[in-house]
């Protein structure tokens, strides 16, 4: 089986490891987190229906200084998750930051976007002007997705899109 | 009043009715049945409502009757039949530890702490006793070489062989999982773990510890990059990381690390690094793409169980051992052969100096150069020779000391041998030039005759002959400094004839000049007869008398015994330049030359 390494990136409180808890089959204590900055789980995908492939996916702590995230962390991953908060803006606009990070450690590795916290968005329109500004705004990210950790709104989608990006 | 009185006051107190309804049944009973199984399987029932029905209403003083009996109880049961205690006590006693170190965990351990110490203690002391025996009875064991080899450690390193003995008899380390990782991913490459031990989620302890590892390294060493993640530990575990470029080795043991481990895990990462780092750096997380089985093999190694890693170490010692031992026997045997070598040097470069002088070759002369000393045997025929031999070798000999086993032998030279003798010595001498020497052997005595230019060359020639044994009489005939004189006949106006007194001219020349001798001895001298006329007059007659003096005298030298062959003659109808002068008769003559022929 083929193994791929995934990282996640984004701000503080974005709700990454709640979107690990909620896709992973297996997962470290989340005391490793606050500990080292990074939380491993596993997860295998069904591509088709011969194609298996398992992600190995390093949930980076976020942090409000994007320079502090430790390089070695990001390096070698095959796959990057950009995870924002749809309901706090600053959280938003730091998602080119975060691609900008990883696009500058990792070459041509392909990158989606989780616009995450969907289920407290009360207005659609909000969400799609914040899709549409994205669009605009960022360079190599393959889909962006609206998910919610809460009620799992697009987290296979959002982790079997990167998974075929990896695969291509 | 005592205890029991008391209870049965408390007893019955209350219930006297019912004591006297039982004194009354018992009375029945007892008149219905002497059987006391009767009786008492009709009190019985009564019995326990009583004393559950008394214990309900005044537990407190019942507790305070029974409490002195009970410890009294207790004691005499324990006296009596401890084993039964014993198996309904031991379930509780475990739930009451357990419990009591859940609870007090702290007040357990102090109590417990000076009594552990002493177990402890006991424990130890017990097992170093054992050991110690075990220890005894290995130095005791028979002569082996492992003893022997032991026993030299020990001398060399100044420790007991007691401690050596310890240090082998401590229990190795135990591989337990070798984690092969891709450094920068993070991502397991392989994974081998000995039976029974396998890994759980390995691809997640890989992951894990390369977010350790950078974490520490990134934490750690911030202002130096060399520094590395090399161990941790958790109790009796170690995880040993051996890191190189593009991947690095993360083994599992119990027990702590060791050197000669550490030593193994680098070699077997160096070996895997070495083979296959492209493939490694280039691990995109798919194993097919690898050698996985080969570099399996490889991880293996590493887990080889306690008794091979101990057998392969002692291998590994033995080897040392060997290595030790093959060092010595080179580096004696490169001393062995520098000595030799220089030996055999010097030996050859006595033997080609001897060689340069012929004398010594005529004799079988050994010449055996050792460390210490040079020495020569052999036979020599005259002391002459052996002296010469000695002051020739004395150069060569620098710190070693000559000894001389050479013999004289006195016996009579064959002819052969004299004659080989002579020819040396006389072909040295006539290498110079000028020098022109023959001998004859006649017998012991030697006939030399010939012309020598200097009397110190002829001088050498007789002190080698004379040194000759063998040779009793030396008879020289040898003349110094010939000079080869040619001769001039002059001749009057018109004349050619060769007169009595041109006659005694050319034989006095023949005499004097030694010309028979010189023909013999410079076979590449000849002799030349040149006519000449003063060129007045007629040419014919100028060529007629220049031919007619030289052919005359030509004949006459022939006459006189001189080779046809080693005589000719020209004639020329004018004289030679150099030859005029006022005086016209010096044109007219004969030139007797000697020439050096070409053959």
């Amino acid at each position: 089986m083929i193994t791929k390494k995934v990282i996640l990136i984004g701000d503080f409180a974005t709700g990454k490891t709640s979107l690990i808890r909620r896709y992973v089959d297996n997962q470290f204590s989340d005391d490793y987190l606050t500990t080292i900055g990074v939380k491993i789980s596993k997860k295998h995908v069904q591509i088709s229906q011969e194609l298996e492939l398992q992600l190995m996916i390093w949930d980076i702590e976020g942090r409000t200084d994007l320079k502090e995230t430790n390089p070695a962390y990001v390096l070698g991953a095959h796959g990057v998750i950009i995870v924002g908060d749809s309901t706090r803006q600053a959280s938003i606009d730091n998602i080119p930051l975060h691609l900008k990070l990883a696009q500058k450690l990792l070459k041509n590795v392909p990158a989606v976007v989780a616009l995450n916290k969907v289920d407290l968005l009360t207005e659609d329109v909000q969400m799609k002007s914040i899709v549409s500004y994205l669009h605009d705004s960022l360079e190599g990210v393959e889909e962006i997705f609206e998910t919610s950790a809460k009620d799992g709104r697009n987290v296979e989608e959002l982790f079997l899109s990167l998974s075929k990006a990896i695969l291509k | 009043m005592n205890d029991y009185e008391k209870l049965k006051q408390l007893l019955f107190e209350e219930e006297r009715h019912k004591i006297d309804e039982l004194e009354l049944l018992l009375k029945k009973s007892i008149e219905e049945s002497t059987d006391a199984t009767t009786i008492v399987e009709k009190i019985s029932p009564l019995l326990s409502d009583i004393f559950s029905k008394t214990i309900e209403q005044n537990k407190a003083e019942f507790i305070a009757i029974f409490a002195p009996l009970i410890s009294d109880m207790l004691q005499s049961t324990i006296q009596d039949s401890s084993d039964k205690i014993a198996k309904v006590m031991s379930p509780i006693i475990s739930l009451a530890i357990k419990d009591q170190v859940k609870n007090e965990k702290d007040d357990i351990v102090d109590a417990l702490y000076p009594v552990i110490g002493n177990m402890i203690s006991k424990f130890v002391s017990q097992s170093f006793k054992e050991m110690i025996n075990e220890i005894n009875t290995k130095v005791q064991s028979t002569f082996s070489y492992e003893t022997l080899k032991r026993k030299m450690i020990a001398k060399i390193k100044g420790v007991s062989e007691t401690e050596l003995l310890l240090q082998s008899s401590t229990k190795l380390n135990k591989v337990e999982s070798v984690f092969l990782i891709h450094k920068e991913s993070g991502l397991l490459v392989s994974e081998r773990s000995l039976e029974n031990h396998e890994s759980i989620e390995p691809e997640m302890v890989a992951s894990m510890l390369s977010a350790i590892r950078s974490f520490v390294n990134d934490w750690i060493s911030k202002n130096s990059d060399s520094l590395e993640l090399n161990e941790i530990e958790f109790g009796n575990y170690t995880i040993y990381l051996e890191v190189a470029g593009c991947c690095y080795l993360a083994v599992v043991l119990s027990g702590t690390s060791n050197r000669a481990l550490q030593n193994k895990i680098t070699s077997v990462l160096e070996f895997l690094v070495k083979k296959y780092s492209d493939a490694i750096a280039n691990f995109e997380g798919d194993k097919s793409k690898l050698d996985l089985d080969e570099i399996n093999k490889h991880l293996d190694t590493l887990l080889e169980n306690e008794s091979e890693v101990s057998a392969a170490q002692k291998e590994k010692q033995n080897y040392t051992f060997f290595w030790i031992l093959g060092v010595l026997v080179f580096a004696a045997l490169s001393v062995y052969f520098y000595i030799s070598y220089s030996n055999q040097t010097l030996q050859e470069k006595i033997e080609r100096s001897l060689h340069e002088n012929p004398h010594f070759n005529l004799y079988d002369i050994s010449i055996d150069v050792g460390y210490k000393s040079v020495v020569i045997a052999g036979k020599l025929p005259y002391e002459s020779l052996h002296q010469n031999l000695l002051q020739s070798i004395k150069p060569f000999l620098t710190r070693r000391i000559l000894e001389d086993k050479i013999v004289l032998a006195y016996a009579p030279l064959t002819v052969e041998e004299i004659n080989k003798e002579l020819a040396i010595a006389f072909a040295m001498l006539n290498i110079d030039d000028g020098n022109r020497i023959r001998y004859k052997l006649n017998g012991n005595s030697v006939t030399i005759h010939g012309i020598i230019k200097s009397k110190k060359n002829y001088d050498k020639v007789l002190s080698k002959i004379s040194s000759i044994e063998g040779i009793r009489q030396i008879i020289s005939d040898v003349e110094y400094d010939f000079s080869q004189n040619g001769l001039k006949i002059y001749y009057g106006v018109s004349k050619s004839k060769l007169t009595q007194e041109k006659m005694n001219l050319l034989d006095l020349w023949i005499k004097s000049s030694k010309v028979r001798k010189t023909l013999e001895l410079y076979n590449d001298l000849n002799l030349l007869v040149m006519g000449f006329s003063d060129g007045r007059g007629a040419l014919q007659k100028n060529i007629y008398y220049a031919q007619e003096r030289a052919k005359k005298v030509y004949k006459y030298l022939i006459k006189k015994g001189i080779p046809s062959s080693r005589i000719s003659f020209i004639a020329s109808p004018t004289p030679l330049a150099e030859m005029v002068n006022e005086k016209s008769y010096e044109g007219r003559l004969v030139q007797i030359k000697w020439i050096k022929n070409d053959n």
